[in-house]
């Protein structure tokens, strides 16, 4: 489990690559253009039998429906992972071992 | 795996529709009766993806003799069944703020909210009801 990472390291170990470079783009487009999303964590497939999947947890630091209809029409645009939004309040419900994803 | 069945146990197209038709009923209902309560307008949420499953159930049926008894199943359908994408996002976004009534027992909800999340089973509607329609009567 890596939670508290500094800023500065990579966003993933280049040996268990959890999104392709196309999905992380999109969802750090997601990040920086949405307002009002606390971070993104992902479950790796590793860690999701029996689904081939990697998962997104959208962490919502407000609620807004309207927000979220937004974020749900983006992250449709990725055909292979799934995907929960999270209130802020349910942040504890997130596997521990999904990792946050850096901005850059 | 999508069971393809035309058991007379199963819902028809048309049972499906009426399903839809009254899940939408029942969330209008409790809102407008009990629209200060925040347990009632989750639950009214929660109505609004369960029409949005009828509606898409119902075409299923109607267009492709095609019967989806899980969640998991309908990553298939948008998948094998192309002319559906446009209602995809909605029904996400309507399945994400069900979720989030039941599992992260969000009590946020506002009857302002739950017109913003009608508006997009209205748009899973809007997107299939005519195509079922037009297969239920042989088109």
């Amino acid at each position: 489990m890596q939670t508290n990472r500094p800023l500065s390291e990579p966003v993933f170990s280049t040996a268990t690559p959890m999104l392709s470079r196309g999905s992380l783009d999109i969802v750090r487009a997601i990040l920086r253009e949405i307002e009002g999303l606390a971070e993104v964590r992902v479950l790796p497939v590793r860690d999701r039998a029996p689904s081939n999947r990697p998962k997104l947890f959208v962490v919502l630091a407000t609620h807004d429906v309207r927000r979220d209809s937004r974020v749900v029409e983006r992250l449709c645009q990725l055909p292979d992972i799934d995907f929960d939004l999270v209130p802020q309040s349910a942040r504890h419900m997130i596997p521990d071992a999904a990792e946050r994803i850096q901005l850059d | 795996m999508p069971l393809n069945v035309s058991s007379s146990t199963e819902p028809s197209s048309r049972a499906h529709l009426d399903g839809a038709d009254a899940n939408v009923a029942f969330g209008d209902m409790l809102v407008t009766s009990q629209g200060t309560d925040a347990v009632a307008v989750g639950w009214a949420v929660v109505a609004m993806f369960y029409a949005a499953i009828h509606e898409t159930r119902a075409y299923l049926v109607a267009k492709h003799g095609r019967r989806v008894v899980a969640h998991e199943d309908m990553r298939g359908v948008w998948n094998d069944h192309p002319e559906m994408g446009a209602a995809r996002a909605p029904y996400m976004d309507l399945k994400q703020q069900s979720e989030s009534v039941r599992y992260y027992l969000n009590r946020a909800f506002t009857p302002a909210d739950f017109a913003h999340v009608k508006g997009r089973y209205q748009r899973v509607r809007s997107l299939l009801r005519p195509k079922t329609e037009r297969a239920q009567q042989g088109g």
